[in-house]
């Protein structure tokens, strides 16, 4: 507002003109940066329904690049938080502990991995080289559960409570897009998505 | 063993009034074998599987007969918290994590109560002698108390329990575990371990509008003298079953148990059973199979055969205190038929004692029962129940009881329900301990005198669970 005030107050059209046209360049050029990225968005239903949260929705195959990246997990009134983390191959996951009991962090799925006991507000990380899921268990405590779902590409996340999913800055192309479930399954379905546009796909989950 | 001992006849005449209770119990169904429990576990209505409990209809018998699982995966419906006692994950660490399991978040309690009045109006008859003439007998208004445990261990694995008090005494009727799909076939190798009611038929042992047990039990050794607990076909005992259902249409059972035994013994107790259903909702009621109108989930149209033999080998006391061994082979069978809403059950079976009498000597019963219904409102079933006895001893008489009971049987609410029913009997002669020991309220005066027909007994039952 500052700006366009001084352009007025200088009473000059050819210098407002210009103004005006240097704005609107700028505009455009920011607006067709952030365009580059689609979205993809859409809502998962589960039958039943109790299964809903162990839900990730991703791209499949080797999509653009990534920067590796660190995300965590933390361990919590003895739950693992959040639930289900989608992170991406390459990425670093660092288990918390803000519990006042000690905790372990194994994995017997894929290459497996036991991160140990570690005590109160103790850390221990991970690198997930390879994707897939990875069902998180504390060996002192039985009954907790998380996931980690380690996908090929950045393109992937986990639903909210009531289903849905938002992919962001998607590169535009059409692709494969599957949701894995604990406990249930939905057939893949193929999107495609241009510049600046948002594609919505939903799927429905069942034995 | 084999001793000779004496049986003054007019003994039974006494004992039938002691067991006048049991007696008058056949009226109703006695064991109320709706288990709220499971209604909690799912988060479903008596409804789902019952008609007037504790009869069930065609999904509760495949609910009962997949080991107590609902069809597909057991836990895909349970809406009930439970506690995770591990993780699916754990299995990949076998044997060096325990195998994962769950524990019901509440505790898989259920409680019922029932008992009946009875009235006499025909103060001459038998049924009234047993109740000291009484016009109308409250004492067994409600009569028994059931505590149930039921629930899983996990999608495969269940457990069922009753503990039964009445007349101040505690018994406990059911424990067992149930080791579902054993094999990868679902449902074609289940292996239940416990305390249980062999499965000699396609059908609940207690799916009966007017009876405690569709299949009429006859505890003959009971009737010929027998001071312990007299074998029947549908006595509760430790054994272990393995059964199941293949292709959906055919069930079977094979299993051996302890029997009634006054001393321990090997076990000398088999039986088998092959059933199959033409028509209908599957046996399992997998793959969708269900009831053509969903407004009337105990309609279909389906013809079900049976076939079972016990052999049961059994050591009891007689009232001299002598010990007898008895082995009894028994075959039978039974026919369901059922057109929408009419269902008729028939059976019989016929079964032969070698040391059932005081002498020493054998003796054949024959036993047939059968029960008409129709779902006139999916809260009211009228039924008639037809009940055949017929006992032939080597070197005796031949001696008869046929009782028919006509009543109808009411839901007030899912878990609550009433019962009326009428007893009328007739008896040709009766055993050495009358008929009381099988359930008969009929008392000729002798061997060879003819009661009857009369009427017994009017009960008005009463159950709730909760």
């Amino acid at each position: 507002m500052r700006f366009l005030e001084k352009v007025r107050g200088s009473g000059q059209r050819k210098n407002l003109r210009s103004a005006v046209l240097a704005f609107a360049c700028l505009a455009v050029a920011s607006g067709a940066a952030l365009a580059a990225g689609a979205t993809v968005t859409g809502k998962v239903v589960a039958t039943p329904a109790k299964y809903l949260e162990e839900t990730v929705v991703y791209l499949k195959g080797e999509v653009g690049s990534h920067a590796p990246a660190t995300a965590s997990m933390d361990q919590k009134g003895m739950k693992f938080i959040p639930h289900v983390l989608a992170v991406t191959k390459g990425d670093t996951v660092q288990f918390l502990n803000h519990d006042g009991v000690a905790h372990n962090v194994y994995s017997p799925d894929n290459e497996g991995y036991n991160l140990g006991s570690f005590k109160p507000e103790e850390s221990r990380s991970y690198a997930f080289k390879s994707a897939g899921v990875y069902t998180q268990l504390c060996s002192v405590h039985p009954e907790m559960l998380g996931f980690i779902f380690v996908g090929e590409n950045p393109y992937s996340a986990a639903v909210d409570h009531e289903g849905r999913f938002t992919l962001k800055d998607v590169p535009p192309g059409t692709y494969t897009i599957a949701v894995w479930n604990s406990h249930l399954k939905a057939a893949e379905k193929t999107v495609t998505v241009t510049a600046g546009a948002t594609a919505e796909v939903s799927f429905t989950l069942q034995r | 063993m084999g001793g000779q001992r004496a049986h003054p006849f007019n003994t039974w005449v006494v004992r039938a009034g002691v067991l006048s209770i049991v007696a008058v119990l056949l009226v109703s169904a006695r064991s109320a074998l709706g288990v709220p429990a499971f209604a909690r576990k799912y988060g479903t209505s008596c409804l789902t599987c019952h008609t007037v409990y504790p009869k069930l209809n065609p999904f509760g018998e495949a609910f009962r007969r997949n080991g107590f699982l609902f069809p597909g995966v057991d836990s895909d419906y349970v809406k009930q918290e439970t506690v995770a006692l591990g993780q699916d994950a754990n299995k990949k660490e076998f044997p060096n994590s325990v195998w994962p399991g769950t524990l019901p978040g509440g505790v898989p309690l259920a409680v019922g109560f029932n008992g009946e009045a009875v009235f006499h109006p025909n103060k001459g008859s038998g049924g009234a002698m047993a109740d000291n003439q009484a016009g109308v007998n409250l004492n067994d208004l409600v009569a028994e108390g059931h505590l149930w445990a039921a629930g899983s261990f996990d999608d495969h694995i269940t457990f069922f329990g009753e503990l039964t008090t009445s007349e101040g005494s505690t018994e406990l009727e059911l424990a067992n575990v149930r080791f579902n799909d054993l094999i990868k076939s679902a449902h074609a190798l289940d292996v239940a371990v416990g305390k249980f009611a062999p499965t000699l038929s396609s059908f609940a042992p207690h799916s009966s509008y007017l009876s405690d047990s569709p299949i009429t039990p006859l505890s003959v050794t009971a009737l010929y003298g027998a001071t312990s607990d007299s074998w029947n076909v549908g006595n509760n005992y430790n054994g272990v079953e393995a059964n199941g259902t293949l292709h959906g249409r055919l069930d079977y059972s094979v299993g051996a148990n302890a029997g009634s035994n006054v001393e321990v013994q090997s076990v000398g107790d088999y039986y088998a059973h092959v059933g199959y259903k033409f028509g209908g909702v599957r046996l399992d009621a997998e793959k969708g199979s269900a009831v053509p109108d969903p407004k009337k989930p105990w309609a279909e149209t389906a013809l079900t055969l049976d076939a079972f033999y016990y052999r049961s080998s059994s050591r009891f006391a007689a009232s001299d205190e002598s010990i007898w061994d008895d082995v009894a082979s028994t075959f039978g069978g039974g026919v369901r038929a059922q057109w929408s809403s009419l269902e008729v059950d028939v059976g019989a079976y016929q079964e032969r004692h070698d040391h059932a009498q005081a002498s020493g000597d054998a003796v054949r019963g024959l036993t047939g029962f059968g029960e008409v219904s129709y779902v006139v409102y999916p809260w009211l079933v009228p039924a008639l129940r037809v009940e055949y006895l017929k006992l032939s001893p080597d070197g005796g008489t031949t001696v008869t009881d046929l009782r028919m009971v006509a009543g109808v049987a009411a839901l007030i609410r899912p878990n609550l329900k009433l019962t009326l029913a009428a007893l009328v009997e007739r008896a040709n002669g009766a055993p050495p301990d009358g008929w009381g020991p099988a359930s008969g309220m009929a008392a000729p005066a002798n061997a060879t005198d003819s009661v009857g027909p009369e009427l017994e007994a009017v009960t008005l039952g009463l159950a709730f669970a909760f």
